[in-house]
């Protein structure tokens, strides 16, 4: 497990994980961002649609990180910036979890995203939140 | 069986992408006794997955407006079995009564020549026609009888994939092209991701712009502000570039009725492509200098167009709310320039700029059912509400998302069209509008031009702050400013496709003529008792007794399929003339009907690109198939439909697929002897229309099939 995860997710992923095929009870904040699902495809691998409101967003997957039979995919939201204007189309953000991250041990996949803005300093990198759920 | 006719593939896998499947052997087991016989030829088979027949949207429009056949009165007769009565002491000689209750005679002045046959303008002939079509009425063997009125489906044009435009119809675009389908001398200037000049719907269009992104690192073209306002792609998300600039482009001026593509809502104003947002988004300053350009102000690229655009149209804002970009605004108004916006997609009651300055006009997005869509913004500054899609639904059951069909592109330089929702999509509706209002009257200002948009909206449905919505018709008709002598009965919209879920929808009637009407009568042909509707009064002085009709539809008891119907709605003018307008419903019951084509299997040599093998298989058994005779080699394994018969598959309007997917298109390597058992693959239409953002999607690549 890479020490660079927010400890939050750390903590939940070791007291919920050991053993268990369940998911443990989030204690992750509740997403507030943009639409987001995630579908268990056919090879492993685990297809997540990020659908934001304009242009000018960025999504991006950061890390995975596995603890028995969860995994929790951390993406990055970039919203644009509050000075900046974007075109007002609804647009999808499309992203893959690669078969070969997800043991197949994991059969959990929970997709956390943490919400930056352009433009914006950070003291404290923002904590992901709990978008979705897929079991595989 | 195996052949060497050649295929003609015009696209290309690229051998890093393709992948060496191998597959295992599908090979029977083998019971007692004997070894099973040495099959000196591989056997492949499997099965495909063939999408159902798509409904297709009833887009067409129906109005009936009062000119007629010069001197012609037709008459319904009290008893079709006998012979037409003698009324020629009336008047009237008859012309034609080719059986069935309805016969036409020819009206005949006082010295008994036809009306028809004398040099009349048409108003004599329509008093005559009407003075004789009461004299008709004399005689008991007529129930009724009226002048022959024209009646006729206003224009559409043949554009390929016009007939997924829904957004079109939803304005009354056709009537409104009756009257006029724009011109070059107006210009329309779209601040937006700059344009693909090269697609095929913009050609002999463009006019030159500027690129104001003043980052080059956003700009992704090498510098800052330049005159090239080519749109390079914004890498807007994983999947690729918006291109967002010439969908929005394509909406306002998109080529219309040249067999191909998409239409536009004006088809020959000159565009003028302004290009302010990059790859993080469109710089308040450089949104400003853009729209300064576009005015043909002091801007930072020191140069003016050599005219001025005649309306701007910015499907971009922001929830901030700058005096800089408003001042822009302002200054581009004072210069006579039409300014509208989209309105924000936050689905939000707070104002969105620049859609909300006083100076810019604001549209918020509906969608196919006229109601706000779920992503729009409904702040009290929207004025004017407009097609803008919803592609989370298909509620006309056409297979295809709620989205607004326009011109797009990719990173690869692929020219196609997609639908896309959001009030991107909205705005330039109404810019397209107003460039037809211009068209139809040259002399009017940017202020005269919003208030006929603002004057002649029609109801939507239950839109925020009392919003109405745009109205090609209405406007173009009020640009002329000549002022209509007879009644034009129109409903909006002519027809309706309930698709398999939706139960009830709202049909809005108005008299766009002079006059009045006073409804009479309604029917339905033919008989449809899954239907039902509602007349509501229309206000005083609307120019007709009701205006609105609310349908409600059920299908318990119905059988599977299609059903539609025409309701057939019959008012009386103010001389008590009938005037009549037929709509069109339809509804599915149950699934989709099945896919009756037969699809042709083609086994294709990746070496020689020659077809070596061929099936034909059809819904009767399943889409299963099996190609035998297979020499060892690598192979692509492909099928589809030829409905045009010309020996290709393959191609635009056919059913495609690829093994596994046309996605990923996989090789094929075949043992000699081998047997290869489950290929099983899905086939979609290659329509060049991509539904998904983002998505690989089939283009057409031709292959020849074996006869």
């Amino acid at each position: 497990m890479r020490n660079h995860l927010p400890s939050a997710v750390l903590l939940l992923l070791a007291a919920g994980c050991a053993g268990r095929d369940t998911m443990p009870e989030p204690e992750a904040k509740e997403w507030h961002g943009p639409p987001v699902r995630a579908v268990a495809a056919a090879n492993g691998a685990v297809d997540v649609v990020l659908t934001a409101p304009t242009l000018g967003y960025r999504f991006e997957l950061q890390d995975v990180a596995v603890e028995g039979a969860v995994a929790a995919a951390i993406f990055k939201l970039t919203t644009p910036a509050a000075d900046v204007l974007t075109g007002q189309m609804i647009t999808e953000h499309r992203l893959q979890i690669p078969a070969e991250r997800l043991p197949a041990a994991a059969r959990t996949v929970q997709i956390r995203v943490a919400t930056w803005q352009d433009g914006v300093h950070y003291v404290m990198p923002p904590e992901p939140e709990l978008a979705a759920t897929v079991r595989r | 069986m195996h052949s060497t006719h050649s295929s003609r593939l015009s696209f290309s896998i690229p051998c890093a992408l393709l992948g060496v499947l191998s597959v295992l052997a599908g090979c029977g087991g083998g019971g007692g006794g004997g070894a099973p016989p040495v099959q000196a030829k591989a056997i492949l088979s499997g099965d495909l997955r063939v999408p159902a027949l798509a409904v297709r949207t009833a887009a067409r429009t129906f109005q009936v407006d009062a000119p007629m056949v010069p001197g012609e009165v037709v008459v319904w007769l009290e008893d079709p079995a006998a012979p037409p009565p003698d009324l020629s002491s009336q008047g009237l000689e008859l012309l034609r009564a080719p059986g069935g209750p309805i016969a036409v005679y020819r009206a005949r002045d006082s010295l008994g020549k036809p009306l028809a046959a004398m040099a009349l303008r048409v108003e004599d002939s329509a008093e005559h026609a009407t003075c004789a079509a009461a004299a008709a009425l004399v005689s008991d063997a007529v129930v009724c009888a009226s002048p022959n009125y024209l009646c006729r489906v206003a224009l559409e044009p043949d554009d390929t994939h016009y007939d997924k435009q829904w957004h079109y119809p939803q304005i009354n675009l056709p009537q409104a092209w009756d009257l006029t389908q724009g011109s070059n001398n107006v210009i329309v200037a779209v601040l937006d991701t700059g344009i693909v000049s090269r697609h095929p719907e913009f050609q002999g269009r463009l006019i030159a712009g500027f690129d104001f992104v003043s980052d080059p690192a956003s700009a992704r073209d090498g510098d800052g502000i330049d005159p090239d306002p080519e749109d390079p792609g914004d890498l807007a998300t994983p999947q690729g570039s918006s291109f967002h600039g010439t969908h929005v482009t394509g909406t306002i001026g998109a080529n219309g009725n040249n067999r191909q593509g998409v239409a536009g809502v004006d088809w020959n104003c000159r565009l003028m492509p302004v290009r302010v947002l990059g790859m993080n988004g469109g710089a308040v300053a450089d949104i400003a200098n853009g729209i300064l350009f576009a005015a043909g102000l002091p801007n930072a690229s020191n140069t003016v167009p050599p005219r001025r655009a005649d309306i701007v149209n910015m499907s971009l804002g922001g929830p901030g709310n700058s005096p800089v970009l408003e001042q822009a605004c302002n200054a581009a108004a004072n210069a006579g320039a039409l300014l509208i916006a989209a309105a924000g997609n936050d689905n939000s009651p707070n104002p969105n700029s620049p859609a909300a300055f006083a100076s810019v006009l604001s549209v918020g997005a509906v969608d196919l059912v006229r109601s706000r869509a779920p992503y729009s913004n409904f702040h009290t500054s929207i004025e004017i509400w407009a097609p803008g899609g919803d592609m989370t639904a298909d509620r006309n059951g056409d297979q295809f998302p709620d989205g607004v069909l326009s011109c797009m592109a990719d990173d690869q330089g692929r020219h196609f069209f997609s639908f896309e929702n959001g009030t991107s999509m909205a705005a330039p509706h109404v810019a397209g509008v107003a460039a037809l209002i211009k068209a139809a009257n040259p002399a009017l200002s940017a202020a005269q031009i919003r208030q006929i948009l603002l004057n002649t909206t029609v109801p939507g449905n239950n839109l925020p702050n009392g919003g109405r919505m745009v109205d090609a018709l209405g406007a173009v008709q009020a640009a002329t400013g000549a002022p209509p002598t007879q009644p034009l009965l129109v409903a909006t919209p002519a027809a309706f496709d309930f698709g398999p879920t939706l139960t009830q929808t709202e049909i809005g009637l108005a008299n766009r003529g002079a006059g009045t009407l006073t409804f009479e009568t309604a029917s339905l042909q033919p008989d449809a008792p899954w239907f039902s509707g509602t007349l509501f009064n229309a206000p005083p002085s609307s120019g007709i007794s009701h205006d609105r009709l609310e349908v409600q539809v059920d299908r318990t008891g119905l059988a599977n399929g299609v059903h539609q119907t025409r309701l057939l709605l019959v008012f009386r003018d103010a001389q008590n003339q009938p005037v009549q307008i037929g709509i069109d419903f339809r509804l599915q019951v149950g699934d989709t009907p099945p896919n009756r084509d037969d699809i042709f299997v083609l086994l294709v040599d990746l070496v020689t690109f020659e077809t070596r093998a061929q099936a034909v298989t059809n819904a009767a058994t399943n889409f299963a198939f099996t190609l035998t005779g297979i020499d060892a080699g690598t192979y692509l394994l492909v099928a589809g439909t030829d409905r045009d018969n010309n020996g290709f598959i393959g191609e635009e309007g056919e059913l495609f697929g690829a093994f596994p997917s046309l996605d990923t298109p996989l090789a094929l390597q075949v043992a000699a002897s081998q047997r290869i058992s489950g290929l099983s693959f899905s086939l979609q239409e290659l329509i060049v229309i991509q539904a998904e953002r983002g998505g690989r999607f089939p283009l057409p690549i031709a292959i020849r099939r074996l006869p």
